[in-house]
Formats: structure tokens, C-alpha cells, sequence
């Protein structure tokens, strides 16, 4: 019997999931990829019963799809780094991830201080930027739109440049009103990241954006 | 920064003080989101410990031997329609562990509760 099916709870009826409990199973899919043995079957399975309890308790105490989705975001986002170490810890020795693992902690420190004070805002900025100046694109040249109907391509441009700004503007009120910040930020960063989730560059970005706001946020406020 | 071998992490100390908190209940085998819940309880933290840190954490003390684990009969799992838990357990050196870091942090045995002085 493989470890898959050693897993599976075949007597569970097909839920109605959370996007963000999608979103959750999905991240964990893409970092345990590779991982030999049980360790990436035993990590999905735990998830999924952690992510089925917290659904059905919220639910039970009567908590929106709204605030169950923004508490299971928040426990993956802030989850990311110590996924990623546990990652590279648990990669097999010899393989490419471990030895990027040995180099990346050769140098943690610097590769640390320098991820979080250039790295992130860096994308961050990059992405918001990309964001407006796209939507800008967009809007300037809508007489030239041609047959399209222009309604689509504003629509875009508009909610282009809103994202942009809502994500630069969590990045600058992270220091002062946290919980705003990653507000504006999760707006921002997490519609264009599933609408372009096949880009692979855009939620990848969109995911340094929001757990940059959210370390800076969570620097302040401690 | 490296920690010292055998030094506990705040998280793994909470982790531990919840466990033995469950067990003094009726919970002496827990799961992830009960263990979760239990610490945002006993914080006061408004939301859970994030997924990776948890499970990063359990990962380690189970390794150390601070806890052990075993995954749940599949027919309790199938009655509750429900995915199988992984139930965890302290265990004696996790006691031990505990006790010691109460010991060290006099007067501290407020900041772990269920710590049997």
C-alpha cells in the first residue's frame, strides 16, 4: 500500500473549501515537492486535518467565510519561513537543495539582513510599480483599444493601478498602523496573484510582497 | 544566530506547557489545531500559530524526543468525516524539559501553567 493511499480518508464527503485553504494545500504541495519518503505525505496530511478542524470549528462558532479565509492566509503567510527552513532541512544530502541549503546557510545572516532590508521591499516595490504602470498603460491607451470593447480593458487598467496603489500603500503604513497595512497589502497582492497564478511570477511576487508587509508590520508592533 | 543544543525556543516551551496543560484535562493526546488553539488561549493571542512554525516545531521536539506522535485509527477519522489526525504526546523527557526551564525561570511557574511544583 503506498503512503498516498495509506493517507487517505476515502469516507469524507466532498467539501465546499476555502479558496485559502486551497491556497494553503497548494503552497504546501509546491514546497514539500520532492521530499523523499513519508515526510511530504505525513506533512500534507497534517495540514489538511489542521485546515478541516479550524474550518469546522470557525464555522461552529459561527465565524464568516470572510475571517476563516484572512485567519488561514495569515497562518500560512507567516508560516512561509519556517516552511522553507524546514524544507531545506529536510532535503536529502547531495541533492541541489541541499547544497543550496549549506550555502544559504554559510552565509544566513548576510543573505537574512539583506532579504529583508533590499530583497522583499525591492519586490515589493517592483510589483506595485509594475502594477500602476501597466494599469497607466492601460487606461492612456484605451482610444487605441481597437475592436475590444473598452469597458474590459478600463476595468483592467483601473483595478491594475488600485492594486498597485494598495499595495504600495501597505508597504508605507506598515510601520505606523499594522493591521491596516496588511489589509491593504492582501488586498493588493492576493486577486492578481490567483487571476495570474499560472505566470508563476506574479503570485511568487505577490507572496514576497505580502510577507514583506507582513515582517514589517510585525517588527513594529513586535 | 545558533541556539545551544538542547536549548528551548519560547514557541517550544508554550508548546510544552499547553501539552501539559491538555493532559492534566481529558486531552492527553492532542493534534495540530487543538494544540494551536490551546496556545492562543493561554497567550492571549488573538490568532493561531502559523502552520509552518507549528508543524516545524512539533517536527523538532518529536525528534528530540520531547514528544511522540502516532496517527490516529483511519475508522475513527472515516466515523467523524474528518482527515486523520496525527496525535501527539508528551512525553517523560518533555516533562523533564519542562520542569527544568520552570526550575530555571523562578519565579516563573505563573508563565507555565499545569507545572506541578
Amino acid at each position: 500500500m503506498s503512503a498516498e493511499t495509506w493517507f487517505a480518508s476515502p469516507a469524507i464527503p466532498e467539501r465546499e473549501g476555502l479558496v485559502a485553504a486551497a491556497f494553503a494545500r497548494a503552497w504546501a504541495r509546491t514546497y514539500t515537492r520532492g521530499l523523499a519518503g513519508e515526510a511530504r505525505v505525513e506533512r500534507l496530511a497534517e495540514l489538511d486535518s489542521d485546515l478541516f478542524e479550524h474550518e469546522r470549528n470557525g464555522r461552529r462558532a459561527g465565524q464568516s467565510a470572510v475571517t476563516l479565509s484572512f485567519e488561514i492566509l495569515w497562518r500560512v503567510v507567516l508560516g512561509m519561513p519556517a516552511d522553507v527552513s524546514w524544507r531545506l532541512e529536510a532535503a536529502q544530502p547531495g541533492t541541489a537543495l541541499r547544497t543550496l541549503a549549506a550555502a544559504v546557510s554559510a552565509r544566513s545572516a548576510a543573505t537574512a539582513l539583506w532579504t529583508v532590508r533590499r530583497g522583499m521591499p525591492g519586490v515589493t516595490w517592483v510589483l506595485a510599480g509594475g502594477y500602476v504602470l501597466v494599469g497607466i498603460v492601460l487606461l492612456l491607451t484605451l482610444p487605441l483599444a481597437g475592436d475590444k470593447p473598452p469597458g474590459e480593458r478600463a476595468w483592467g487598467g483601473v483595478m491594475l493601478l488600485v492594486a498597485g496603489l494598495l499595495i504600495a500603500g501597505g508597504f508605507w503604513l506598515a510601520k505606523r498602523r499594522g493591521k491596516t497595512a496588511v489589509a491593504l497589502a492582501l488586498a493588493g497582492s492576493v486577486p492578481f496573484g490567483l487571476a495570474f497564478s499560472a505566470t508563476i511570477v506574479v503570485p511568487a511576487a505577490s507572496v514576497v510582497a505580502l510577507v514583506c508587509v507582513v515582517v514589517k508590520a510585525r517588527s513594529t508592533t513586535g | 544566530m545558533r541556539r545551544k543544543p538542547g536549548a528551548l525556543l519560547p514557541l517550544e516551551i508554550s508548546i510544552l506547557g499547553a501539552a501539559m496543560e491538555l493532559a492534566a484535562g481529558d486531552s492527553p493526546e492532542f493534534h495540530g489545531y487543538l494544540l494551536a488553539s490551546a496556545l492562543r488561549e493561554r497567550e492571549g493571542a488573538r490568532m493561531l500559530t502559523a502552520h509552518g512554525t507549528l508543524y516545524k516545531a512539533l517536527d523538532r521536539m518529536r525528534k528530540a524526543g520531547l514528544l511522540e506522535s502516532r496517527w490516529e485509527d483511519p475508522e475513527a477519522a472515516a466515523k467523524d468525516e474528518r482527515p486523520r489526525r496525527r496525535l501527539y504526546r508528551l512525553t517523560g523527557a518533555g516533562e523533564r524539559a519542562l520542569a527544568a526551564v520552570a526550575a530555571t525561570q523562578m519565579p516563573a511557574p505563573a508563565m507555565i501553567p499545569g507545572v506541578a511544583t
